[in-house]
């Protein structure tokens, strides 16, 4: 069983750990901008289902959490206009059970919605944009 | 070794590593987790459910399991025994039956 995130891309579903760390970062933000949005999904394949969909922010790439914000929405659908309108209420310590967590609703038996995942840089803030980082949470059976 | 296992409704031993849970989920009469030799019995002739929770990063396609549990329908409500991957800590959760499980069992 091997879980795969896509992320979207001129709105085709691309495998995120076949594209190059650059590609799948947020690219370069200035300070007091938002990154551009990244769409992503998950898909795990070989089990009957998945539920209770979580998703964490699990490292900031160097910035401060609560002097930038980071945020995170779901549609069911694929927008490149959609900008999140909620946050991540802080960076989880890589546990299940952290209340930072978001839940992910299924968008089928297999796949999680399409998670709309994007952050702001405050000034006179340097990070690593490559080096954010989140982490899935999932049942299956 | 972790991994569930099963009575059959015709009295026959299954588990994990020989059959598909979704194959036989309706076929039991008895579930229980082995982990590493302590095994977890539920009681006889329920409805079972039994899964794991599981990490991974956004972009690996490697897995941690980060629990496994067996639970049962019981009421409006699913009782999970959830057993810690790492810590083997026992836990007992009950949970309401939104998703509405048991009848699309």
């Amino acid at each position: 069983m091997t879980p795969i995130t896509y992320i979207i891309q001129n709105k085709k579903r691309i495998p995120i750990n076949t594209l190059d760390a650059q590609a799948s970062s947020f690219g370069m933000v200035a300070p007091l901008e938002s990154s551009q949005t990244n769409i992503v999904q998950l898909f795990v394949p070989d089990v009957a289902a998945i539920t209770n969909i979580r998703l964490a922010l699990i490292n900031t790439g160097g910035i401060v959490f609560g002097t930038s914000t980071f945020g995170v929405d779901s549609r069911s659908f694929i927008d490149a206009n959609v900008v999140p309108e909620s946050f991540f209420t802080g960076v989880s310590n890589k546990s299940v059970n952290s209340p930072h967590n978001v839940s992910v609703a299924n968008l089928n038996r297999l796949t999680s919605e399409y998670m709309y995942l994007n952050f702001n840089v405050p000034i006179a803030q340097s990070f690593i944009a490559g080096t954010i980082r989140y982490q899935w949470f999932f049942d299956y059976a | 070794m972790k991994r569930w296992e099963a009575i059959d409704k015709e009295g026959r031993y299954i588990n994990e590593d020989d059959l598909n849970w979704e194959l036989v989920k309706d076929k039991i009469q008895s579930l229980q987790l082995n982990n590493n030799g302590q095994v977890i019995t539920l009681p006889s002739n329920m409805e079972y459910i039994q899964g794991k929770t599981a990490s991974a990063m956004l972009g690996s396609d490697q897995i941690q399991v980060e629990s496994r549990y067996v639970g049962l329908f019981l009421g409006n409500n699913i009782i999970k025994v959830r057993v810690d991957e790492k810590t083997n800590n026992i836990s007992i959760e009950v949970e309401s039956d939104t998703n509405n499980l048991h009848n699309s069992k």
